[in-house]
């Protein structure tokens, strides 16, 4: 049962977005769901961490705007953490 | 569509192996269990279910309409996963969509998507391909994680010291980025990710409802959204004026 209403959410947004028009207002915001939803996603997550999300944070921003290279931001925030915990800072 | 579903399962991988620690951690969980190890790889393979498995299976013998509750709580943000994906399947034939949708998970529906904004060929196999890689490192990790089993003392302090517990947040944020293509982008991401902490600071963490912070910073973001749009106009007017 939980397969199937997990896959049900996905195909019924699926089929309302077939029907949402793809320009102007909705459009605009349709464009913009995917970066609202990791945001809200991963936000409290970052919170949660503290100062050190938010460096982590900060540094994983950082590189992916300057480099472009999503997966090197991922291991160098995930090198700050383990370094941060390694030394015992939080 | 071939060269796209490898591409995507190559390209899926290194943010898939984040996936396959988890799926380590829960190999290990299970060979604690009465299960066998083909077991265990039929159930990662029928049901991509993740957390909301774990509640329903946690809420079991509650009434039903409260089951249904708890499932859509956890779950709501999949609508909103499938009103994305409408550019990306709308070319393939349906039983293509349906088993891409199946295996929509976060982390290929965001890596898909934010490779969608870049290049538009980006379709249904990339998507299926980039999945499949999450399914995989979820089972490689999973017959791993079941093989060592308790040999390993505390799998989850070996996460945490390792910084993986981060991988997640880390590749979200990295890929959210992506999906700003100006200044004007910034206010509604802001405004989501500050209703989503408040929301999850409010709404009590032993409820079935803690996921709602997704869908209310979502919509949060999509209301700041829709009113820049109008700026967005007002400006582009001012500037043809």
């Amino acid at each position: 049962m939980t397969t199937i209403t997990f896959f049900g959410f996905r195909l019924g947004g699926y089929l309302i977005g077939r029907f949402l028009p793809r320009h102007g207002r909705s459009g605009y915001v349709l464009d913009r769901l995917p970066g609202l939803v990791l945001v809200s996603l991963l936000a409290p997550t970052l919170w949660e961490l503290g100062w050190i999300g938010a460096t982590s944070g900060l540094i994983v921003g950082l590189i992916t705007i300057l480099t472009g290279r999503s997966l090197l931001a991922m291991l160098l925030g995930m090198c700050a953490v383990a370094l941060s915990r390694y030394l015992g800072l939080v | 569509m071939f060269r796209n579903f490898i591409l995507g399962f190559w390209v899926g991988l290194p943010v898939s192996a984040a996936v396959g620690v988890y799926g380590l951690v829960m190999g290990i969980q299970a060979a604690t269990q009465n299960i066998t190890w083909l077991e265990l790889m039929v159930k990662s393979f029928a049901v991509f279910a993740g957390a909301s498995q774990i509640v329903v299976v946690e809420a079991w013998g509650s009434p039903i309409w409260l089951l249904l509750i708890a499932t859509a709580a956890i779950n709501l943000r999949y609508i909103m996963v499938g009103l994305t994906l409408r550019p990306i399947l709308n070319k393939s034939p349906w039983p293509l969509r349906i088993i891409a949708l199946w295996y929509a998970a976060d982390e290929n529906w965001a890596l898909t998507l934010a490779r969608r904004a870049n290049n538009l060929s980006t379709g249904t196999g990339f998507l299926l391909g980039s999945g499949m890689a999450v399914l995989a490192c979820w089972q490689l990790g999973g017959q791993i994680g079941f093989s060592i089993g308790a040999n390993l003392p505390d799998p989850t302090s070996l996460i945490k010291a390792f910084g993986f517990d981060f991988a997640f947040p880390a590749i979200f944020l990295a890929l959210a980025l992506s999906f700003v293509k100006s200044s004007i982008d910034w206010l509604p991401m802001l405004v989501a990710a500050c209703a989503a902490i408040g929301f999850s600071e409010l709404i009590p963490e032993d409820t079935d409802f803690q996921n709602f912070y997704i869908v209310g910073g979502t919509l949060a973001g999509c209301i700041i959204a829709a009113l820049s749009f109008a700026d967005k106009l007002d400006k582009t007017i001012v500037e043809v004026n």
